[in-house]
């Protein structure tokens, strides 16, 4: 440290000798050059060029190309924010040619916006959370956006389950729509993805005993974002801000997530390698009791799958049938990456395989994903980038939710050894005494005679052009494609509860899609006097066609043979769901720049999508809407006089609106079903058409600020928004009157109010030893402020589940919920019915009974570097917010809970007499005594709002990881090896956590159901995130 | 180069303001505005479906069947449907506006444009049709400006709903009689699965609904029993005539929804009434084998044990025909252990004998079995000649001056008709469901259970035997005649009795309301709750006892 400082000022003496020592030393001159960036070879726009001898300055201009008038011998510095300054001194040649390098300290300071922009992180009006690729890539999840958790502020990941292939839903900034889609949208290097989950409501052809339920609550598909290969991603920037939503449109309205990808870097090829194995085991399991037998009322039945019976014969064999159903997870990640390049051109290939065995029998994900990457310069004005990615990826997954095997699990008799699940004939075992097999399937008899599996190819590529016409013009193309297929098997075994009354029940469904898109962009970038001045026009459109087509059939032949061919074909069904949408953007963009320290941007946009066209009659409908945005920043510490110890200070403020379009095309016309019953023909949807459906729309505005103190040691961002998004678009539930089920309605207002912070630090820095933290901290309050039309309460249909269901009322919160509680009379003492002496339950959806959203999150990550170990973690924190414990609701109106051993104690409810009297000024205060091991009703008719346990917090250790480098001095002796390391990482180790249930975070639904929060915070037989732990090996070439 | 570039981006630029590109919201995969053909088939199994599911409660009512596990079955005791939220008997009042109600507007907008008036005529049929169940069912609903483009509905009255189906009839009758345009039997046949096409049956099917209409308001001045009679003489001249189809039975969902496979009557076995008119116990004051109805066996069901005297499901033995008395359940039915003794002294289920438990029969298609009407590729039924002649046989004792004759004629065909009705259900493949004999018959014909004398006739034998005749297939009709003489009420001809002889009806007092009837079901509350409280408040359908409010078409 000392030796660099020593050395950097004898430079600066030798430079002021030299300068000073020939005062009139060559001639008048001009220099020029072209400044690119060493990571990828692109021109860099705005680097500040500066003749220190004289003071003078200018910057280069899109193609990275400056001029400024220079001597020989004189020193020019060229900084750039993000790279390392370079200094240069002038020699006879007139052109110099400049490569910066990034700079390890600023990595987070160039900002990669929307459609590829690289902007300035100074001139954001707004919030952008960068994470490094590395730090995802590191936790080695097959899933990348489970690797975010915790590490951008104001986001909510949830995952559906803990089992493999599974899907996670993510929020940013709290839910804006109550029935709209939530989710951000996901771009790669410029072009927007598909993170559709496999909707199966309403797209696979029913059971004809229809004993099955398809509403996304019992199945669950990943999510397609998992495709990307986490260590193809350079970076992820979050955008949840208002102008980051201009720039996308009607799909950025909920924030973007841009992914960018690594290019090859120039030089000798080097080829990396690593390879991890990862270990997996199940974490808190809920405790079942071992001290009733089934049975209800006190007496033994073994006919029931209810544990209300005597108590176990003292002596009974008890079988641990939960450990001897689980199993250990293992799984293998092996990367390749092969890359090198010139000044022409640069090239990267990369190549991953993950091979996941999950937790429960039979579960798996298996993954290839195979990428190339280039960057050609076809002249000193044209350089082309093009990427295509193949993935290929296979899923077996398990039931959730309702009849799946974690509730069957949870209420195996312990008594009967849940390995038996087949009778010495083969047939399915029933734990009943009677044989009967109408009853939930051993956990094991599901997993190994039903199936959900899918395999899905997806192919993913785009084309880069960019096109420096001249000094302050360049003209970029990106033409993309997204396209996948996947090809699914559902399969219920023809003696399985669920297959058993259709003779087995086969559906086979291939979903296709083709996402074209591309983005057109003009950028203009001229000075006048101080001001630079920014003027970005763009054009985008996307074109989108997505079908499933599915079949279904049932009377399975042989049950060991999974076919579509294997069923009668009396019983076959099938169903082609289309969904094609066009749409277009029109994008124009000003920011004007005064000296660097004053910005001010103002960005207007013209969507249309063609979900808003009236098909009947094409003029009566514009597909168009318009939408803007404006912000400003301040770098007050350039102008105003601040102290010392504070070396940036930034001020920004930004508003925007941003249109929305419906969720689902084809909405403002009536739709016409085939009619299943005699003789066929077309029967109207239940969904009526809405011909005078607007798009919805938010106002957002955000204010906030950055400060950096001690050179930079500690940064802290702080954000405040106020977003409300109006004219909501809801699929509602309408008087039959009108002639339909559903309709789409506009009205209803969403308000959303937050701050974020986000505090890093390096507290200590030095040679050997490095400490970096972390600290974010996201608070949002979501409310809805209207409902439309007086509308009372809505609900999500997919959320019902049990008798609970996501409901928002006026007032509430998008992710209130709301069920079966305990009657109360207008005093609140609890009704207690005069025949029985248990409280009265009631359904009534419009009172809300919780609200799953939380107080604050926050995440720590921090990262000790010694030599070459470095020890490094992440931290989710969660503070409030209520959970549903939907699997403790069942296993306690089961009788299988620990709560249920308190059932010989008698009692008497404390309420008063559902009698006529109760809203009375003299009720009658109850004095029946119960037993409850005499009454099951005492547990089994529980409501379902009761199991809501409120003020959820949890610290999750999302990920630890221990790496060790190959020292330098060993790299150095020979000429093979670049660098090694070894490494071992653990994914959520513990859950510190007041929920009683065994994992807050999962969903009753999964993350296909787009429309408001779905199941989110709803813990309804879903099995929790295992703990894993993994060792690997990385090694370059 | 820059000039590709330019012209791609241009063309681009143009794409966006192409209607080409943006009118693509037109669902590919179905019709945005089908063919009249095409909407028509559905219809009719939507109609049958309508009509069952909600009878399931009617039937409590009327006491053809009650729920066998469940003593406290609100409908048992006359309560009514919840006012909170419940998809639970609304199937007419869904299938009124959406499945029937939209597809015959499409039809009449569409077929008047393109002169396909035979389907226009049919269209209004179906609708008068399903706005006269859905207005005798739950009384006030919207209608004049029902199916709109609106959120908030203003409900009608009980009479300006019966004069719009009353228009309605008289729109059928108007288009059915034109022969002008596109109609054509060929035309019609392609969607009718009914009539095959046939205009004049349709016509039939339209005086017959005039006569129900009619028949409907025996209690008010204004009726009229020679419109009556002219309108059932004009309807169906025999059984050929009756609305009858077919149900494929391939799978759930085109099967008949009274059968097995569908599974929605498991929990509904035979009351005490229907089972005492059938086994002598009303005709003749007990159930020997001699005072038997030959229907009895083809109709009810018996349970596997046919001896065994138990005192409630069967306080005297009548060869197994166990049935449940109203706000009773079934001692036995916890009982699964299909050896035991309490099982096989089930009541058994209305699907067939000794059926006690579904289990083999949901999703069985191939398999003939059932009995009666509740078979799974039984013909669905919404109209019969026999009921239409009980209809004429009533009215005619309602003249000024009765006219016994018609009547006594009426009120034999509509007994014969009605075994030939049954004798048309009976499955040869199930064991021991025959034919009823002509032996049978005659002698049914000559027993005490059949008025023998036209002097003696009373609307009492009438309206049993039509009640007898309306089992299962037609409960709404039999409701609105329950309706119509209040339960309870005397014979108007013979004022020592009551219409429904021996009849009791097993009411607690609801929700402390008092012991009233029910006359209604309230709207449900799942699609109204919402948008219309405001109607709702104001028809009374938010109080308690709103399905105990009399109905327009009951009243004086």
């Amino acid at each position: 440290m000392a030796m660099r400082k020593i050395a950097t000022l004898l430079k600066g003496v030798a430079l002021l000798l030299f300068f000073f020592a020939s005062p009139t030393f060559g001639q008048s001159q001009t220099v020029s050059g072209t400044i690119i960036a060493d990571d990828d070879g692109s021109p860099l726009l705005g680097v500040t060029v500066t003749n220190k001898s004289t003071n003078k300055k200018t910057t280069t201009n899109t193609a990275g190309f400056y001029s400024i008038a220079a001597e020989k011998g004189q020193v020019l510095a060229f900084s750039y924010v993000g790279y390392s300054t370079k200094e240069m001194t002038v020699g006879d040649a007139k052109s110099y040619s400049i490569k910066l390098v990034l700079s390890d300290k600023d990595v987070n300071e160039v900002v990669v916006t929307a459609y590829g922009i690289k902007k300035n992180k100074r001139d954001l009006p707004y919030q952008a959370i960068v994470v490094s690729g590395d730090d995802v890539a590191n936790t080695k999840r097959e899933n990348f956006i489970n690797s975010l958790a915790g590490r951008i502020p104001g986001a909510t990941i949830t995952s559906t389950t803990g089992l493999p292939g599974s899907s996670t839903s993510i929020v940013l900034r709290g839910p804006t729509s109550i029935d709209g889609n939530n989710q951000p949208l996901f771009v790669v290097d410029g072009l927007m993805i598909d993170n559709g989950a496999f909707e199966m409501q309403d797209r696979l052809p029913a059971q004809s005993s229809a004993s099955q339920n398809l509403a996304n609550r019992t199945a669950d598909f990943a999510n397609r974002a998992t495709d990307i290969n986490p260590d193809d991603i350079e970076s992820i920037t979050v955008l949840k801000g208002p102008e980051a939503t201009t720039m996308y449109g009607s799909d950025g309205a909920n924030g973007a997530i841009l992914i960018t990808t690594k290019k090859g870097k120039k030089g000798r090829s080097s080829i990396s390698y690593s390879s991890t194995m990862r270990f997996e085991k199940v974490y808190r399991f809920p405790q079942i009791q071992n001290v009733y037998n089934q049975g209800s009322g006190g007496y033994t039945n073994e006919n029931l799958r209810t544990f209300f019976g005597a108590k176990y014969p003292s002596t009974n064999t008890f079988f641990n049938n939960i450990d001897n159903f689980f199993r250990t997870g293992k799984s293998q990640q092996h990367n390749i990456a092969i890359e090198g390049g010139n000044d022409v051109s640069t090239y990267r290939f990369t190549g991953t395989y993950n091979d996941q065995e999950g937790i429960i029998p039979n579960s798996s994900f298996k993954r290839y994903i195979f990428g190339v990457t280039n960057t050609y310069k076809l002249s000193t004005k044209l350089n082309i980038t093009s990427r295509i990615t193949y993935t290929n990826s296979n899923t077996t997954s398990a039931s959730k939710g309702s009849g799946g095997f974690l509730l069957s699990l949870l209420t195996w008799p312990s008594d009967d050894d849940i390995r038996i699940y087949t009778n010495p004939d083969g047939s399915r075992r029933s734990a009943r005494q009677d044989g009967s097999l109408v009853e939930d399937d051993n956990p094991l008899f599901d997993v190994n005679k039903n199936k959900n599996y899918n395999q899905n190819d997806r192919l993913n590529g785009n084309v880069q052009l960019s096109f420096d016409a001249n000094k302050w013009l360049n003209l970029t193309a990106i033409m993309g494609v997204d396209y996948y297929g996947t090809l699914g098997t559902l399969y219920y075994h023809p003696e399985s509860n669920i297959g058993r009354t259709s003779g087995g029940l086969i559906q086979q469904y291939r979903e296709n899609q083709k996402l074209v898109n591309g983005a057109y962009r003009a950028t203009i970038r001229k000075k006048t006097g101080n001001l630079n001045n920014t003027i970005i026009a763009s054009f985008t459109f996307d074109t989108r066609k997505y079908q499933v087509n599915a079949v279904k059939g049932e009377r399975v032949f042989d049950p060991n043979l999974i076919s579509i061919n294997n069923v009668d074909p009396i019983t076959y069904s099938s169903l082609t769901t289309p969904e094609n949408n066009n749409r277009t953007g029109t994008f124009i963009n000003y920011t004007g720049n005064y000296k660097n320290w004053l910005t001010l941007s103002l960005a207007g946009r013209m969507d249309g999508s063609s979900r808003l066209v009236n098909p009947y009659d094409y003029e009566s409908a514009s597909p168009f809407y318009f939408y803007w945005s404006g912000g400003s920043t301040f770098i007050f510490s350039d102008v105003l006089k601040v102290p010392a110890w504070l070396s940036y200070g930034k001020l920004r403020i930004n508003y925007a609106t941003t249109g929305r379009d419906p969720r689902s095309a084809y909405v403002k016309a009536n739709n016409f079903q085939p009619a299943q019953t005699t003789g066929g023909g077309f029967v109207p949807f239940v969904t009526q058409g809405s011909p005078l459906l607007k798009p919805e729309f938010s106002q957002q505005f955000e204010t906030g600020f950055e400060l950096k103190f001690l050179k930079g040691k500690i940064g802290l961002d702080v954000a405040y928004y106020d977003n409300r998004t109006k004219d909501q678009l809801m699929s509602t539930r309408i008087s039959y009157a009108a002639g339909a089920i559903l309709k789409w309605i506009n009205g209803g207002v969403v308000s959303n109010r937050g701050i974020e912070i986000l505090l890093n630090t390096t507290p200590i820095k030095n040679k050997n030893f490095t400490w970096d933290a972390t600290l974010n901290f996201a608070k949002n309050v979501n409310k809805v402020i209207d409902m439309p039309n007086g509308y009372t309460f809505f609900y999500n249909s997919d959320t019902w589940v049990s008798n609970i269901r996501g409901t928002v009322v006026k007032g509430g919160s998008t992710y209130a919920l709301a069920g079966a509680s305990f009657a109360r009379n207008t005093r609140g003492d609890l009704l207690i019915s005069p025949t029985s002496g248990l409280p009265v339950v009631t359904t009534d959806y419009s009172v809300v009974a919780g609200d799953r959203m939380e107080d604050f999150r926050m995440g720590f990550q921090s990262s000790f570097t010694y030599k070459n170990l470095n020890l490094s973690f992440n931290l989710d924190i969660r503070k409030g917010g209520d959970i549903w414990n939907g699997t403790e609701y069942f296993m306690y109106t089961r009788g299988q809970s620990i709560r249920t051993l308190d059932r010989e104690t008698p009692r008497i409810v404390k309420g008063v007499l559902n009698d006529g009297l109760q809203n009375t000024s003299n009720p009658t205060p109850n004095t029946i005594v119960v037993t409850p091991l005499y009454r099951s009703d005492f547990y089994s008719t529980a409501p379902d709002v009761d199991f809501i346990e409120k003020d959820i917090n949890w610290i999750r250790l999302r990920d630890i990881r221990l790496a060790y480098k190959l020292p330098a001095t060993f790299i150095k002796r020979q000429n093979v090896i670049k660098s090694a390391s070894i490494f071992i990482t653990g994914t959520d180790l513990f859950l510190l956590t007041n929920y009683r249930g065994a994992d807050p975070a999962v969903n009753a639904n999964n993350a296909s159901t787009r429309a408001g929060v779905g199941g989110v915070g709803m813990d309804f037989g879903n099995v929790a995130t295992p703990r894993g732990l993994l060792i690997g090996a990385a090694i370059q070439f | 180069m820059k000039k590709i570039f330019i012209s791609l981006v241009l063309a681009t630029l143009l794409l966006s303001s192409c209607k080409k590109y943006f009118d693509i919201n037109s669902n590919p995969e179905t019709p945005q505005n089908p063919d009249v053909t095409t909407l028509l088939t559905p219809v009719f199994s939507q109609m049958a479906r309508s009509l069952c599911l909600d009878s399931r409660y009617m039937g409590a009512y009327v006491q053809y069947w009650h729920n066998f596990n469940s003593g406290g079955d609100a409908y048992d005791i006359h309560g009514g449907n919840p006012i909170n939220p419940s998809g639970a008997t609304a199937d007419i009042w869904q299938r009124v506006y959406l499945q029937i109600g939209v597809p015959a507007n499409l039809i009449i907008n569409k077929g008047i444009k393109d002169q396909n008036w035979d389907y226009v005529g049919v269209a209004f049929a179906l609708k008068a049709w399903a706005v006269q169940e859905a207005t005798d069912y739950c009384g006030e609903m919207p209608f004049t400006e029902a199916w709109k483009d609106k959120i908030n509905f203003p409900y009608d009255d009980q009479a300006t709903v019966y004069r719009g189906i009353d228009s309605m009839l008289r729109m059928a009758e108007f288009y059915l009689s034109r022969t002008d345009g596109t109609v054509s039997n060929s035309s019609l046949k392609r969607a009718d699965i009914v009539y095959g096409g046939n205009r004049s049956k349709w016509l039939k099917f339209v005086y017959g609904l005039m006569a129900r209409r009619f028949q409907r308001l025996t209690n008010k001045a204004e009726y009229s029993a020679d419109s009556v009679i002219k309108y059932v003489d004009l309807s169906f001249s025999s059984a050929a005539d009756n609305f009858i189809f077919q149900n494929t039975a391939t799978r759930n969902d085109d099967s008949n929804p009274f059968g097995l496979a569908r599974n929605n009557f498991t929990n509904y076995r035979q009351g005490r009434y229907i089972t005492e008119l059938l086994d002598g116990t009303i005709f003749y004051g007990n159930p020997s084998p001699a005072n038997r109805d030959p229907r009895l066996s083809r109709m009810l069901t018996k349970s596997f044990d046919t001896t065994t005297i138990s005192s409630s499901t069967m306080p005297v033995a009548n060869g197994g025909y166990r049935y449940l008395i109203p706000a009773t359940s079934d001692p036995n039915s916890g009982n699964t252990t299909s050896t035991s003794a309490a099982f096989r002294q089930r009541v058994s289920t209305l699907y067939g004998d000794s059926i006690v438990v579904i289990t083999n029969f949901v999703n069985n298609f191939s398999a003939r079995v059932g009995k009666y009407i509740f078979q799974n590729n039984a013909p669905s039924i919404l109209m019969a000649y026999h009921e239409l002649q009980f209809i004429k046989a009533e009215a005619a004792m309602r003249k000024a001056t009765p006219d016994r004759g018609t009547a006594y004629v009426a009120y034999l065909n509509g007994i014969n008709a009605h075994f030939d009705f049954v004798n048309s259900l009976s499955n040869t493949a199930s064991p021991s469901i025959s034919a009823i004999s002509g032996q049978e018959r005659s002698a049914y014909l000559a027993s005490l259970a059949v008025e023998q004398s036209q002097a003696n006739l009373s609307i009492s034998d009438i309206i049993m035997q039509k009640y007898i005749g309306d089992f299962g297939w037609n409960t709404m009709e039999a409701w609105c005649d329950m309706r119509r003489f209040h339960y309870l009420d005397l014979d108007p001809t013979d004022n020592n009795t009551l219409v429904y002889k021996n009849f009791r009806i097993s009411i607690v007092s609801v929700n402390n309301l008092g012991f009233k009837f029910a006359y209604r079901f309230r709207p449900t509350g799942v699609s109204e709750n919402d948008w219309n409280l405001t109607e709702l408040r104001r028809i009374g359908a938010l109080n308690q006892d709103y399905h105990t409010y009399e109905m327009w078409f009951s009243q004086p």
